[in-house]
């Protein structure tokens, strides 16, 4: 049960904080160079996004739970079992933003299942 | 960029692994022994390491995003699956059995196959209101 609520909050927690940092980002706009001043620009700009913030705290729960899990399993198990946040992806953009999902995309989807599923047979 | 983004997370990981192997499993009740875990967590050297690898990636990350597609950053940052069982295995000694592998190259295709639908995908929501986040 802890398990499932550690893994559960690595990969809907850590989804949820890429969505809302992958948004703040598209919001600050590019980074033009990778001078120094710069990138503090897009930092501080960064900083001032909502979204930032929230996708911040998302992925600080996220980092606590991995924190959980890595004190009970092996490195090669746990980060693998991680990839389940695609599978989280499309079901929370197919579920909440009503993206349409392709049939290839499901396709996707299923291969990084059946790969977690041998993780986790694979464990040892 | 991507380069640090996929050399930093594994790394951040592996020292992450490392720090909190020292530490024993945590125990989460009652909140004392939770408390007295995070204690030594806290002045654990690797740990420390580890978040510094971890906010290298995600300066890396966010500035790779700044400029490139969610949909092409998820399949360059799958090999970070790869790198993270190879490290395990490599620095802290991990056993990682042939299913394990088997498991970890299947996972890196499945993103490479949900990353070739992007295209699609963005092209269809340029055209559609964005939708979400007033929740």
């Amino acid at each position: 049960m802890l398990n499932f609520i550690l893994f559960t909050t690595i990969v809907a927690a850590g989804t949820g904080g890429e969505l809302c940092v992958s948004r703040a980002m598209k919001n600050v706009g590019e980074a033009k160079s990778f001078h120094p001043a710069e990138i503090a620009t897009v930092v501080l700009r960064a900083i001032r996004e909502p979204w930032m913030w929230a996708g911040v705290a998302m992925m600080a729960s996220a980092f606590f739970a991995l924190l959980g899990a890595l004190s009970m399993y092996n490195v090669s198990f746990v980060v693998p079992v991680t990839a389940l946040s695609y599978v989280a992806g499309a079901f929370g953009g197919a579920a909440f933003l009503g993206e349409r999902v392709t049939a290839r995309r499901w396709i996707g989807v299923a291969l990084v299942t059946i790969g977690v599923t041998l993780v986790f047979f694979g464990k040892s | 960029m991507i380069l640090v983004m996929v050399l930093a997370g594994p790394v951040g990981n592996i020292f992450l692994g490392m720090g909190m192997k020292s530490v024993s499993p945590v125990t989460f009740w009652p909140p004392a022994q939770l408390i007295h875990s995070g204690m030594r967590v806290f002045v654990s050297l690797p740990i420390w390491l580890g978040i510094l690898s971890l906010i290298t990636f995600f300066v890396a990350y966010m500035l790779v995003l700044s400029w490139a597609d969610y949909s092409f950053v998820q399949p360059v940052s799958s090999v970070a699956y790869g790198v993270v069982a190879l490290l395990g295995w490599l620095v802290l000694g991990e056993k990682v059995s042939a299913l394990r592998w088997a498991g970890i190259a299947v996972i890196c295709l499945g993103v490479f196959v949900v990353s070739r639908t992007g295209a699609q995908t963005t092209g269809a929501q340029a055209t559609s209101r964005p939708t979400g986040g007033n929740g």
